[in-house]
């Protein structure tokens, strides 16, 4: 009985661990996660799944729709065959992950993923897509244990062009530490992957420079009431809060912060999910010297401007923060690999090998992209940005435009 | 407990008790005794610790009785609608998510025809008003529409048709209004705090617990004094025997949504008054919370409503302060609906009726 089991557990193992073996020769191509084949004439899909519903919607939409523009730059077509981005809801949380996974990865077509928006989203939706031999390329996910080099087989699949946190949590140590000289912090989180290890980061860094988290606190992203938490904090008097929390909490944080005595002059950190203008509507007029550590839009490559402006031509609005360069950026990734292994047969089929696909994303190296020249190292991690602090100096929503509000004050 | 302090002065009555008695019993007690164990090491390690001072416990219970007061309003919606229908009313915390958003929409309005920079004390009642009046009518609607034709019929159907609606309501908002956080207007005069024996509290707080306050007075009123509320009392009875004397029950019916549903669109508006930011989605959070109350309190019950909330909202705001602290727990307010929900599955386990119980439930069950 006792074999038995092990037998059976061994082989759920096998089957759930990697997507072996499954090798497929169709056409011309032979792979051993299997073969897409595309008839003539047939679109080339490519799944999305971002953020579609929930309060971080706009950071959904916004990358999705700068895949939809690197495919349009990409000519609309690769080796022939027109481009079809299919998009998913995946919220911001891990059933929405799940479920937009799950629909991506049975659909036989789906080539490659671009998505999702968050780090919750990719913990659950990552290894169901490569499950089924589907590589995703995130565009907001940036929790580090996603390309841990110890990270679960499934996440084997996942890449990502937005950077990884542990770059983001050095650079705002680096500034808390150089620029503001601080001894003292506090940090917040909401339990969410994104929140929970940007924060466990930056208090590694941090302590490892010598200062000291004098209180470390969690929230759950549906408070309301962050009184408590913010006496709780106050009585270890901090200089500075460093918070990633998201929009709606980021607002009553704000708000709420000067009603308790002994915060009024402590400054607050954000992270780069408040980019965006719906941050200043939450907070009204507290948001004015809110500072937040996000990708520096303005030093991102000369094709910026320019796909600024065909983005506001197309959507009739400007994009927000950088989401949707990464959304560019990871179509461009996942085009030029597709461009790479795609092989065509004398009637025109187009026959794609899901491992040969894999290990080209893996192998990109200086491709030009929106955020820098995007490289991929072993574990999956291509982001190019680097990363400003950025402060909000206007509580007029329409002011709303990186560099001037919010504005780049270092480096 | 109340049995062994009996055992006391009436010796004997322990002897029985031990008699009768199950393994069940013993194993709720030693629940029963952990639970105040628990509490009260906390309690005590709360104390000792002393990171709060008196007045930060001071504000934390003024922000308990607000929140709490909203609990109350929400929860007296479902323990009205209950207490008619035998029917929980999973649609009402959406009902109150479209009350807040009639709130915002009337604010904004009154601010375009400059009521709001003229008279600004007359546009709190206003803004109240339309959200009583657009919780009143949706409620109706949604009585009419999904659970009229569910009259008479015994099963779970009107039920999952009230989540239904509650779907329906979240993501036709959702379309109308998008998925952003909306802010709430200040009055200008409500920005600033009250200072009262050395204490600072913010005037929309103060607000909020009155204007509660005064809602729920006057719904007591009404169901007390009036014709229409001994008629909804009378339905709430017995609908058949009720409908023999000629009382009009689907009238009474349509009467309590309505009413329901306008204290649901109050609460609304204060709960957007407290913490100024609005979303589709917060009707569900703060409907599970105001069932909680009506549940903790006795479902069926006003005062039980009233009380459930009361104590839920404390609960919440006091719990990790006071107990959890106790136990150094790292990042204690991550817990807080903990205390708020285990205190509800106590009460389910040991006070299935509810704080004050309802009058007939024995009769109905």
């Amino acid at each position: 009985m006792k074999t038995k089991l092990l037998y059976a557990a061994s082989l759920a193992a096998l089957l759930m661990a990697a997507p072996g073996a499954r090798a497929e020769t169709v056409g011309p191509v032979t792979d051993a996660l299997g073969v897409v084949k595309i008839g003539k004439g047939q679109p080339v899909v490519i799944g999305g799944y971002s953020s579609q519903s929930g309060g971080d919607t706009n950071q959904g939409i916004d990358e999705l729709r700068g895949s939809e523009i690197a495919i349009r730059d990409f000519g609309g077509a690769v080796l022939g065959h027109p481009v079809k981005l299919a998009g998913e809801d995946a919220q911001c949380t891990a059933e929405g992950g799940q479920t937009a996974a799950t629909k991506l990865a049975g659909n036989k077509q789906v080539v490659v993923v671009l998505g999702p928006s968050c780090s919750s989203g990719a913990r659950a939706g990552a290894p169901i897509l490569w499950r089924a031999g589907i590589s995703s390329v995130a565009i907001g996910a940036t929790a580090p244990a996603l390309t841990a080099p110890d990270r679960p087989d499934g996440f084997k699949g996942f890449l990502r062009v937005v950077p990884n946190d542990l770059k983001s949590a050095a650079f705002t140590v680096k500034y808390a530490v150089e620029k503001l000289g601080v001894k003292n912090v506090a940090t917040i989180h909401d339990g969410s992957p994104y929140t929970e290890q940007l924060v466990r980061a930056f208090e590694k860094d941090f302590t490892a420079k010598g200062g000291t988290i004098v209180a470390s606190e969690a929230i759950s992203p549906t408070d309301t009431d962050l009184r408590p938490v913010l006496t709780r904090i106050a009585a270890k008097k901090p200089e500075i809060i460093f918070t990633p929390v998201f929009t709606s909490s980021v607002g009553f944080l704000l708000r709420q912060k000067d009603e308790v005595s002994g915060l009024a002059d402590t400054k607050v950190i954000g992270g780069e999910g408040v980019f965006s203008a719906n941050v200043i509507e939450a907070a009204g007029p507290k948001v004015v010297g809110f500072r937040i550590v996000a990708p520096s839009t303005d030093l991102f490559s000369d094709k910026f401007p320019a796909f600024v402006k065909a983005f506001t031509e197309e959507y009739g609005e400007a994009p927000i923060g950088g989401f949707s360069a990464y959304g560019h950026d990871a179509a461009t990734l996942a085009l030029t690999a597709i461009k790479a292994v795609g092989k065509s047969d004398d009637e025109g089929n187009l026959y794609i090998g899901r491992q040969a696909l894999h290990e080209a994303l893996m192998a990109t190296k200086d491709l030009p992209g929106l955020t820098g020249a995007l490289t991929c190292d072993a574990n999956g991690d291509c982001g190019a940005a680097t990363y400003a602090i950025w402060e909000f100096n206007s509580d007029d929503q329409s002011s709303f435009a990186p560099g001037t509000n919010p504005k780049r004050i270092f480096p | 407990m109340s049995e062994t302090a009996r055992s006391a002065t009436e010796p004997g009555v322990f002897a029985e008790w031990l008699r009768r008695s199950t393994w069940v019993d013993f194993i709720l007690l030693a629940i029963r005794i952990g639970v105040a164990a628990l509490v009260l090491v906390g309690l005590a390690g709360g104390l000792a610790a002393g990171t709060y001072s008196a007045a930060d416990f001071v504000s934390f219970t003024m922000f308990g009785l607000t929140i709490g007061s909203i609990y109350a309003l929400i929860a007296l919606g479902y323990t009205m609608v209950y207490g008619i229908l035998r029917m929980i009313n999973f649609a009402h915390g959406d009902v109150m998510m479209v009350g807040s958003f009639a709130g915002l929409f009337a604010a904004g309005g009154l601010n375009d025809a400059g009521v709001l920079g003229a008279f600004p004390l007359l546009a709190l009642p206003l803004v109240l008003a339309a959200g009583m009046a657009a919780g009143a009518l949706v409620s109706i609607a949604i009585e009419r529409i999904a659970y009229r034709p569910f009259l008479h019929v015994r099963s779970l159907a009107p039920l999952i048709c009230a989540i239904g609606m509650s779907f329906i309501l979240q993501y036709a908002a959702r379309g109308l209004f998008g998925t952003r956080n909306r802010a709430y207007p200040g009055f200008g005069w409500m920005e600033g705090t009250v200072s009262f024996a050395g204490l600072t509290i913010p005037i929309p707080q103060v607000v909020a617990f009155v204007a509660a306050l005064i809602v729920l007075a006057g719904l007591l009123a009404v169901v007390r004094l009036t014709r229409l509320g001994k008629a909804m009392r009378a339905v709430a009875e017995d609908r058949d025997a009720a409908a023999l004397v000629g009382i009009d029950v689907t009238a009474v019916i349509v009467a309590t949504f309505a009413i329901g549903g306008a204290m649901a669109g109050v609460a609304g508006v204060l709960y957007a008054l407290v913490f100024k930011q609005i979303t589709v989605f917060m009707g569900f959070f703060l409907g599970v919370k105001g069932f909680a109350a009506a549940i903790l309190g006795g479902i069926g019950n006003l005062g039980g409503a009233l009380l459930g909330g009361l104590v839920l909202g404390l609960a919440e705001a006091l719990g990790p302060a006071l107990i959890l602290e106790g136990y150094h727990l790292p990042a204690p307010y991550q817990l807080k609906d903990v205390i708020g929900y285990g205190m509800l599955v106590m009460i389910l386990i040991f006070r299935p009726q509810g704080l004050l119980g309802e009058r007939l439930a024995a009769k109905r069950a």
